[in-house]
């Protein structure tokens, strides 16, 4: 229970508890709410959209930067391809390469995006 | 059953390089080494190994790598289908320890009869992110969950016990004192804690810099500890004794420091990504004494380690290991 409640707070948006259960595996470097900054990883919320590295004063690694001033936006086909592996989208990257996440379980998480208040 | 891989695509033995000592007091002769391991492997984490050995885990293929210094040749033993690895230790029964995040278990790799077993957690865990593991004064295995959890496996008992982290996310690096006792980093959570063994609780010890990024600890022979600071590029030092702390910013515009060692000879060694290099402090002057840069740019070293005269850092991005030699 303790753990339930911690998993919920830090997700932020409150979201069904598989979501939740899934969000765990991006917990440890983001979050959902944008003002947490003191993470490895920029906050999530509103990513799918969004132009690569444009996180206000997020330390970004130089390869994302460039990726994202050459106009690399997430959507659903590139972070798919960035969370199949990194590296793929963007060589040198700080991201090390996530756990494997299934059909569903990335539907689960591109909702969580959309979502967070 | 251990699937067994002999790497063919390692190249043997590679470069000597001079040493690359960039600061002002150079206090002994430093030669690198570096090492190949098959391509893909991502290496993140790096021990001494049995028998002259060095293992790695290969992060990025499932498996545990077996290099032999003296000839360079690597082989790679598969851990099962869906592992990843993130750290690896030799324990005190010479065997290997790894934290896999991708089985969401501790697993034991025996070197002499080639073995596996997992200790898996708990189903309600949930994805625990599995970090870093060190081993007690009692023989108990103590380890990190980055998303929020820290806990251990009692070999003797053949058992796994997980806590919840007292501010959840984050526990990253972990190690034990010369005593036995055991102190874990929180990364998200920017703090050290102590676990009392006893009753398996966390007590968190305060940094005096909030949102500092705590990544890795590390004990000198005194038990004094030393912390690598993510966010803000310091190199932290905090005596139990007496509850003091002290910082140091690594040079450079804006460093990074990810990994922390001390060595045989109370010399610490941290990485630092802004500069792409390994840096040694000496705590007697209390100054950066050395900077061995990557053997590339962007190397991404992860952790350090080391046994006598030997340091080791697996270069994450490149699929290499550098030995950093300090005995000539």
């Amino acid at each position: 229970m303790i753990l339930a409640a911690l998993l919920l707070a830090a997700a932020a948006a409150s979201p069904a508890p598989d979501a939740a259960r899934t969000f765990q595996k991006c917990i440890s470097c983001h979050s959902l709410d944008p003002e947490e900054m003191d993470l490895p990883g920029p906050h999530l919320k509103g990513v799918l959209g969004r132009r690569a590295a444009t996180v206000p004063d997020f330390g970004y690694s130089e390869a994302l930067q460039k990726a994202g001033a050459g106009g690399l936006v997430w959507t659903r086909e590139t972070l798919g391809k960035f969370l199949d592996n990194p590296e793929s989208i963007a060589p040198g990257t700080m991201m090390a390469k996530p756990p494997r996440t299934t059909p569903q379980e990335r539907e689960q998480l591109y909702g969580l995006f959309s979502t967070a208040e | 059953m251990s699937r067994r891989r002999t790497a063919t695509t390692s190249r043997i033995a590679l470069a000597l390089i001079a040493a690359a000592i960039a600061t002002a007091t150079p206090a002994a002769a430093q030669t690198v080494q570096i090492f190949d391991v098959p391509s893909g492997a991502k290496p993140h984490d790096v021990s001494p190994g049995a028998g002259g050995m060095v293992w790695y885990t290969a992060q990025g293929q499932g498996a545990l790598g077996i290099l032999d210094p003296k000839t360079g040749k690597v082989e790679q033993v598969s851990l099962g289908e869906g592992s990843a690895p993130h750290g690896v230790i030799m324990g005190p029964d010479g065997a290997a320890w790894i934290t896999d995040s991708g089985l969401n278990a501790i697993v034991r790799w025996d070197p002499v009869t080639r073995t596996r077993k997992n200790w898996v957690l708990p189903a309600d865990t949930g994805y625990a992110n599995l970090n870093t593991a060190a081993f007690d004064a009692d023989g108990v295995l103590w380890f990190t969950g980055q998303s929020g959890f820290y806990g251990k496996v009692d070999p003797k008992a053949d058992s796994i016990s997980v806590w919840p982290s007292p501010k959840g996310r984050g526990p990253y690096g972990i190690d034990a004192t010369p005593d036995g006792e055991v102190y874990y980093v929180s990364l998200a959570g920017s703090h050290l804690a102590k676990i009392d063994r006893a009753t398996g609780e966390a007590k968190m010890i305060e940094h005096p810099a909030a949102g500092q990024g705590a990544r890795r600890v590390w004990s000198d022979s005194k038990g004094i500890l030393w912390v690598s600071e993510w966010n803000t590029g310091h190199l932290a030092r905090y005596t139990p004794a007496t509850g003091e702390w002290a910082r140091w910013k690594l040079p450079g515009e804006k460093p990074r420091a990810y990994a922390v060692y001390v060595d045989e000879s109370d010399m610490v060694w941290v990485s630092d990504w802004g500069a792409n290099a390994t840096l040694a402090f000496d705590p007697k002057s209390e100054t950066f004494t050395a900077s061995i840069p990557g053997s590339k740019p962007g190397a991404n070293v992860r952790q350090i380690i080391g046994r006598k005269g030997e340091v080791w850092l697996p270069e994450s991005a490149h699929d290499r290991l550098m030995l950093v030699r300090t005995d000539r």
